[in-house]
């Protein structure tokens, strides 16, 4: 009995040892939010070029990725295909996550760029990717089989699929760069087009192309695997209202409402604004599914 | 009147007493028909995880990740059920994240009648040596592709047993996409002919089987035109004669494109021959294997563990001890290999000049793999000639001396050379061959009938990759109630030397009636496998983790 009493105050320290203190600030810097729901300017929606929007449901696939992933090209290149034969139906964002996406020390001459984010890490430990082994990927977060993970082989096969559902809403993002002070800003409009089953939120985030890095490719031969200038595509960088986004349409929504949205946000440093898009997707918040999704450059 | 009292009421009372027993026991044997039988087990395993940068141990955001699983088995006659709950909040480190929650996995229900075996919901099952078929489960490893549907068994004559199944595969909390089905049929010729053989004098037993299995799953894909169904068929043999036994098994799968080999229309061949001799002391074991494109699972897609139908068999020492096991651990590749094995044991007697005074046994073994030869004839097909031997994968060689010194010493020590290509096995590119020793030394010291105390000692030397290791052991038990243990692992001349890292790890346990209870507290090493163009990290881990388990 005693033996059990010591194993029970174990347990029991391990409890309170597995808390998290916060200091100060205890709000998240998401940047600031300007929420127009209740308040549409007239004409605004004539303005916003919503309605010319195609009919059609872009798909959002997700490539979960590392730089020192040897079997990650072939993702890439799965991706890229992928985007030549949707485009516009096509949004891509590459995550970097795990143990395949960890920088060697300071000192080191190759992989010491850091992809990862913490939008990014919120998602994996989510959706469980790293866990499952890279390179895999979400189109959609369509759940195939009650699994999120969807091999690079089977993307072809969902992004069909999933770009064929008739849309529930339109989504589009204008987006505004000043130089100065390197501040973004977007403005999304979105649209219901059927009433609204569930609570649907927005997340908008910043994307980087080409960024120029070491990549690790095994289909290369024996003591030539790292490659000094893979150009990285896609990569996200930031998220502009928090890794879960925020409320876009309340469940019972009718259809044909209309709102806006605007975001403002800082560039992180070293991401370079001709290279950016911004990504916005709007999903279920129940399920996870991306029922809609829009991309623009920061730049044009 | 007195005279019939006299005689009635004993016999009167002796016939009560009768019926009395006779009643009680008519209720016992009731009781026995309308209770069955309850048994189960348990297992829950809890981590606290700490963050450690010089291991390289992630963040993990729980902070406490919680695997659990418990079976209950029904049994009453002929009538057998039970089922599974498994809970993972969330799942530990190295478990793939799609374990979560909590669910009820595995159910079934099992009747046996007149020779007929009936199975419905879920079961395990293994053809032959499984190089078609063998649904299993690993719970350790996160392993379990168990099939969910019908299983029937018949036993029409003795001596000849069939089995045929069909459903799904488990995948996580849900079901693999492609329906499987199989046939098996094993005749034991001895048993068919038994009145035939009966005077015939010592004969060989002869065991024939044979199987069929093939898979279903939709062609979804819009770049190539895959097969729908996919079938594998295998034929095998058991001879055991005196001191002889062997064992043959032959497989042969139609075209399988998939992830893992890289959606090429070969078809898929293996072949394993096995053969034993053993007599008082002396045993000899030669085993020679060739798989050609032996991938088989029940969605083209999945790779890493995934939805497996099929087991392709190691042909090398399963090690037990730490670095032999854990550093370099073969695995069969399913896209071509040639393998063999030749295991000597010897047990010197009691007595003898090798044998001492209590005996020696001495085991020594030699394994090899190698790929098969492959000859791309256009992007989807390739040529292999039979007995071509493609590059060297992996060699094992190692001798083995057990002995006893005296009443109180025990030792164990091995010696071993391997040659390991990382690069093929683990999926990676650049590390090359690993040509390497190990040695190992395990000295058991009987204190008394319930106290032992045993140190183990290990160390693997090569120059090449994270060069060497060593690791030390000191275990000390009270039986049968408790254990206390100290580990260190040290890989003191890595080329890098923030990386020669002490991964010290104490473990105490304590065990009474049928549970046990089990704390360690340090570092973990971390682990990296890949399959079919898949790479999975189990990381490095630093922390406190609980066991407990029961059987009941």
């Amino acid at each position: 009995m005693k033996r059990l009493n010591y194993l029970l105050l174990i347990v029991s320290v391990l409890a309170v040892v597995s808390c998290d203190i916060i200091k100060e600030p205890y709000v998240e810097n998401q940047g600031s939010t300007v929420d127009t729901t209740t308040v549409v300017v007239p004409g605004e929606e004539e303005l916003s070029g919503i309605n010319d929007e195609p009919n059609y449901r872009r798909v959002l696939l997700e490539d979960y990725t590392g730089h020192q992933c040897g079997n990650c090209p072939r993702a890439a290149e799965t991706a890229k295909s992928l985007h030549d034969t949707y485009g516009d139906k096509l949004v891509i964002m590459a995550i970097h996550v795990g143990f395949f996406a960890r920088t060697n020390s300071p000192t080191s001459t190759k992989y010491t760029y850091d992809f990862k984010t913490t939008t990014g890490n919120e998602f994996d430990t989510q959706f469980g990717n790293s866990a499952a082994g890279l390179p895999n990927g979400m189109v959609s977060r369509f759940k195939a089989n009650n699994s999120y993970i969807i091999n690079k082989d089977s993307w072809g096969t969902y992004t069909d699929s999933v770009s064929k559902i008739a849309p529930k809403l339109k989504l589009k993002v204008k987006t505004e760069y000043v130089n100065d002070t390197r501040t973004v800003k977007a403005t999304v409009y979105a649209k219901s087009l059927v009433a609204v089953d569930a609570p649907y939120k927005i997340g908008v985030y910043i994307t980087e192309d080409s960024i120029v890095n070491w990549q690790k490719d095994y289909s290369l031969p024996s003591g030539s695997q790292d490659i000094p200038n893979y150009v990285h595509m896609h990569a996200l960088r930031e998220t502009m209202n928090g890794t879960w986004g925020d409320i876009l349409f309340s469940e019972n929504t009718a259809a044909n409402f209309f709102t806006t949205k605007t975001y403002e946000k800082a560039l992180p440093t070293g991401v370079v604004a001709k290279n950016c898009h911004v990504v916005v997707y709007a999903y279920n918040s129940n399920t996870y599914e991306i029922l809609q999704a829009a991309e623009a450059k920061l730049q044009e | 009147m007195k005279k019939i009292v006299k005689v009635i009421l004993p016999s009167v009372l002796s016939l009560v007493g009768y019926l009395q027993n006779a009643e009680a026991q008519i209720a016992e044997e009731i009781k026995g028909l309308a209770t069955g039988e309850i048994h189960g087990n348990f297992q829950a395993d809890f981590q606290y995880y700490r963050v450690d940068t010089v291991i390289g141990a992630p963040i993990v955001a729980e902070k406490i990740l919680a695997n659990g699983f418990s079976n209950v088995i029904y049994t009453k006659g002929n009538f057998t059920a039970g089922m599974r709950f498994e809970s993972y909040q969330n799942a530990l480190q190295g478990f793939d994240r799609r374990y979560v929650g909590t669910g009820v996995p595995y159910r079934f229900a099992q009747y046996k009648i007149d020779k007929l075996d009936i199975t419905v919901g879920n079961y395990y099952e293994q053809f032959g040596t499984g190089i078609i078929f063998r649904s299993y489960e690993e719970r350790g490893l996160g392993y379990d592709n168990a099939m969910d549907g019908i299983r029937l068994k018949y036993n029409p004559y003795k001596g000849i047993y069939m089995k045929g199944l069909i459903g799904k595969q488990r995948f996580y909390f849900d079901k693999g996409e492609g329906i499987v089905r199989g046939f098996d049929v094993e005749f034991s010729l001895n048993e068919i002919f038994d009145s035939a053989l009966v005077n015939m004098g010592d004969i060989p037993q002869v065991i024939l089987g044979g199987s069929a299995v093939s898979k279903y799953q939709p062609d979804k894909d819009n770049v190539y035109i895959l097969p729908e169904n996919v079938a594998a068929f295998s034929g095998r043999s058991n001879i055991i004669y005196k001191r002889f036994s062997f064992l043959g098994e032959f497989a042969y799968k139609v075209n399988d494109p998939s992830t893992v080999n890289n959606y090429n229309y070969n078809d898929g061949r293996a072949l394993i021959l096995t053969a034993n001799y053993s007599k008082k002391g002396f045993g000899v074991s030669v085993g020679a294997k060739r798989i050609d494109n032996m991938n088989f699972r029940s969605d083209r897609t999945k790779s890493v563990n995934d939805l497996l139908i099929n087991y392709l068999p190691a042909m090398s020492r399963q090690h037990a001890y730490n670095l032999p096991s854990s550093i370099y651990p073969y695995a069969t590749q399913p896209n071509g290999e040639m393998g063999s094995q030749v295991e000597l044991t010897y047990n010197a007697k009691k007595g003898t000049a090798l044998g001492g005074k209590y005996g020696t046994f001495i085991l020594v073994n030699y394994s090899l793999a190698y790929g098969i030869d492959t000859n791309m004839v256009n992007p989807y097909r390739y040529e292999s000639k039979f007995t071509k031997l493609g590059p060297q994968y992996f060699s094992d060689f190692h001798i083995e001396v057990t002995k006893k010194w005296s009443k109180f010493i025990k030792t164990n020590i091995m010696y071993m050379n391997f040659i390991f290509d990382k690069d093929v096995v683990f999926g990676l590119k650049g590390y090359g061959k690993i040509y390497g020793n190990i040695v190992v030394a395990d000295v058991t010291y009987f204190i008394n009938q319930r106290n032992t105390l045993r140190f183990e000692a290990e160390g693997l030397f090569t120059k090449h990759d994270d060069r060497s290791w060593a690791m030390g052991m000191i275990e000390y038990t009270f039986s049968p109630s408790w254990f206390v243990a100290i580990m260190d692992q040290y890989n003191y001349d890595n080329p890098h030397i923030e990386k020669r890292v002490h991964y010290l790890y104490g473990t105490f346990g304590y065990i009474k009636g049928g549970n046990r209870f089990a704390i360690g507290y340090g570092k973990q090493r971390a682990g990296i496998f890949c399959v079919g163009g898949v790479c999975r990290n189990v990381p490095a881990s630093n922390g406190l983790s609980l066991s407990v388990t029961s059987t009941f």
